[in-house]
């Protein structure tokens, strides 16, 4: 990316007041930084891990016998400085430069309650690594909380959002098939990416076997299928989450940071952590942040018109509770007393797996970087007696590499010829589940642990309820039923759930709503106490849905970014 | 000591009270595959050649490179040893097992020459291809018998280590991805594609 080393390097006197700060780089910064600078805004993004430069750190074409452990990873390290990240797949032999050391970012949890907290920090933050999948939240979403009384109502519905998905959308590229479903409604597409025999077919086994109630559809995902803005089409080279120096998905380093840096009014500062927001208790507003240096532990501070946090739902969260004051004792923006609570992430790890026979004349050509979906079905036009909320499915089918032989009799010249050949047909599908708001999930500030920079870290209290178990169950036997309908044989059914952080869709521990006694956001991701400071990353929802989140949070990004360049235009803020 | 570290991570760094019990700590840990090591050195750097002072030692590592070309032989495309796999596990034994993984490979190398020394009169190198053959063939038996039976673990053998080392190591190595075919990149992606001639086996 072209961000240009006069900006930096040259950071302007401290003195100076800028538009707008934005802490953290990834999906949502990305977005404001954008956003703001496009409008006119002159923009600080404070970044806490160091600069990438995609020609020299992105690794997405390394062979595997460039690898030492060709792919199984340094494990011994891995196990003695990220034995937390080392549980995402994608912290691998080449990808785990891009996650934390776990020994410099310590956190805490409770006792039986393990929380896997994932992070990214560098420029791009975790925008680097995801998993691009792109699913709208739709009013079964939005309506959810105040239908069921759970949680507090959203303060907005589809509509308000709408716009603005189009908006990000369009700037994106997301390839994808329109479905017509209005609970998972359909965007601004490129074209969808093909699936493979298996999946067509079985795509038409279930909507036969279940009446058209239940709909597989390809992955919307944010890769190019074809050139959009500057950016190439895939390559389907495959692993995407090493990065892409064709630029051919989205990341903030690829796509927002870049057009923000082309304004001339951006300024990026990596290696910045910042422990706290500051105060201003006479004008009633935040006046900046508080920096430490990450290399030279130099203290700093930065002054702006307006904050936005976007450093992630976990640690916009630690700031804020790290940020007392007199008139905020328990954290800044807080008087709410739900900073930090009503913690949620995606339940992860139930499906279904099965062997197909058939199209063995056939296979799939490249690696494509997507599967298949299937859009919830559970409590969206019957009622489930088991649960409230409900799953989605993704996974793919392709045929079987080399690796089957691990499991196979055999040695010699014909087994050789044979796991050179590609190996049956094999569907695999996870359900992704929605989590239910509740207050007992939470952090707090650890009241003895720092990290590297001395800053408190977050305990983290959080676990699956009976809700979220009881849906997975269903996952379970809904997939090996789907599977089944779509004649797939030696049928094997994944139970474990996977602890809390691992989906790496944690949210929640600043929700909007329409109560400043109950919520700390506001419709438009505005802090109810602090007018001119902005939450957005997934700190801001107020129920977890199914769906990905990465493209909701953006579309918040952009709609409250707007929102505060017009209030501060009408001398609001 | 890196155990200790690593704890640190989720109970606390050092001085702060542990706030989670160890066994829960351990569960964590273990969650994915056993990722703690018990001691071990730090892994090497490079991808060289097995090192001077490796304990895949020459007489080991002459067992497991005969091993893996009988299971991976050169045919029309190069085998197991062209490509390099013996130094791949030399690579694993000394940077990537833990301790008690590696001594129960090692030790499972140890019986090869003893037992085919009884059974054929010469160490596993120097058999002839069909006593090599007839050698592997008991061990891969032995191996589906313990994969077949429920109360059996096959991963605890020895020649379990030894198929998927192999397989990787050849596999994921210039000459293994040349003689897939291995492309990096493509100009789009096909779902139903017809088979080559060489994936079709023609």
């Amino acid at each position: 990316m072209n961000i240009s080393r006069r900006h930096l390097f040259h950071i302007r006197p401290r003195r100076q007041e800028y538009d707008a700060i934005i802490v953290g780089s990834g999906m949502s910064g990305g977005w404001a930084a954008k956003e703001l600078t496009e409008l006119g805004a002159n923009v600080l993004v404070l970044e806490a891990g160091p600069m990438i430069v995609p020609e020299r750190d992105y690794a997405e074409h390394t062979l595997t016998s460039e690898m030492p452990y060709r792919g199984w990873n340094d494990r011994k390290t891995v196990a003695a400085e990220q034995p937390v990240q080392g549980e995402c797949y994608a912290c691998d032999e080449v990808g785990r430069k891009f996650f934390v050391n776990d020994i410099e970012n310590p956190y805490t949890t409770d006792p039986d309650k393990p929380f896997l907290w994932i992070r990214g920090r560098q420029v791009g933050g975790r925008s680097i690594m995801w998993a691009r999948q792109c699913y709208r939240l739709s009013d079964l979403d939005f309506e959810a909380n105040a239908r069921e009384g759970y949680g507090v109502d959203w303060p907005i519905r589809y509509a308000d959002l709408a716009p603005w998905y189009d908006h990000v959308e369009a700037f994106v590229g997301i390839s994808g098939r329109a479905e017509g479903l209005a609970h998972v409604p359909d965007g601004v597409f490129l074209p969808p990416m093909e699936m493979s025999c298996v999946e067509e077919h079985v795509r038409g086994a279930i909507d036969r076997a279940f009446g058209g109630s239940r709909r597989m559809t390809i992955g919307r995902t944010a890769v190019l299928t074809r050139d959009h803005k500057g950016r190439r089409a895939c390559h389907y080279c495959g692993p995407c989450h090493r990065g892409c120096r064709t630029r051919s998905y989205f990341s903030s380093i690829n796509a927002t940071l870049p057009a923000a840096e082309a304004t001339g009014r951006l300024t990026l500062r990596p290696n910045s952590v910042v422990p706290e927001v500051i105060w201003d208790a006479g004008r009633g507003r935040a006046a900046g942040v508080r920096v430490i240096d990450a290399e030279s532990h130099d203290e700093l501070e930065f002054h702006a018109r307006t904050v936005f946090l976007a450093a992630s739902a976990l640690e916009s969260a630690r700031i804020l509770l790290n940020s007392k004051s007199p008139d905020f004792p328990d954290g800044l923006a807080n008087s709410s007393g739900v900073l930090g609570k009503y913690l949620m992430d995606h339940t992860m790890g139930v499906g279904a797996r099965a062997t197909f026979d058939g199209w063995e004349d056939r296979t799939t050509r490249g690696r494509r970087p997507n599967g298949v979906y299937i859009a919830r079905f559970r409590n969206v036009t019957d009622v489930s007696p088991d649960f409230l909320r409900g799953y989605g499915y993704q996974g793919s089918a392709t045929r079987e590499g080399w690796g089957r032989g691990m499991s196979m009799p055999g040695f010699g010249a014909d087994f050789k010829s044979d796991l050179m050949r590609p190996g049956p047909w094999s569907f695999g599908i996870s359900g992704f589940g929605e989590c239910l708001p509740r207050e007992e999930n939470h952090v707090a500030l650890d009241p003895e642990q720092v990290d590297k920079w001395g800053i408190p870290t977050l305990r983290i209290s959080c676990a699956w309820s009976d809700n979220e178990r009881a849906m997975m169950r269903d996952a379970a036997l809904q997939a090996a039923e789907m599977l089944e309908a779509g004649g797939g044989r030696d049928i094997t059914i994944d139970t474990d759930m996977t602890p809390p952080g691992l989906t790496i869709h944690e949210m929640g521990t600043a929700r909007m709503g329409r109560d400043p006694a109950t919520s700390v956001l506001n419709a438009h991701n505005q802090a109810w106490d602090v007018p001119n400071l902005f939450l957005v990353d997934g700190a801001s929802m107020a129920s977890s849905a199914c769906q990905n989140p990465s493209l909701t949070y953006m579309a918040f990004a952009a709609r409250a970014s707007h929102y505060a360049v017009w209030a501060a235009r009408r001398g609001e803020i | 000591m890196k155990r200790r570290r690593a704890i640190g991570v989720l109970g606390g760094v050092a001085g702060a009270p542990l706030l989670m019990p160890v066994e829960e700590i351990e569960r964590l840990l273990a969650w994915r595959e056993r990722v703690q090591d018990s001691a071990g050195t730090r892994p090497p750097q490079d991808n060289g050649a097995t090192q001077v002072g490796s304990l895949l030692t020459p007489p080991r590592a002459r067992v497991m490179e005969a091993l893996a070309e009988v299971i991976i032989p050169a045919t029309d495309t190069p085998g197991a040893s062209e490509a390099g796999v013996t130094e791949f596990v030399g690579a694993l034994v000394d940077g990537w097992l833990d301790d008690d993984d590696r001594d129960r490979f090692l030790a499972g190398l140890d019986t090869v020459d003893p037992s085919c020394r009884e059974r054929f009169g010469r160490p596993f190198a120097e058999c002839a291809q069909g006593e090599q053959a007839a050698f592997v063939h008991d061990l891969d038996d032995e191996l589906t018998r313990l994969r077949d039976d429920p109360a059996a673990d096959e991963t605890r053998h020895f020649f379990h280590d030894v198929k998927r080392f192999t397989l990787t190591g050849y596999f994921t190595s210039d000459v293994g991805l040349d003689a897939l075919g291995y492309r990096t990149t493509f100009r789009t992606f096909e779902g139903c594609a017809p088979l080559t001639p060489a994936e079709a086996g023609r």
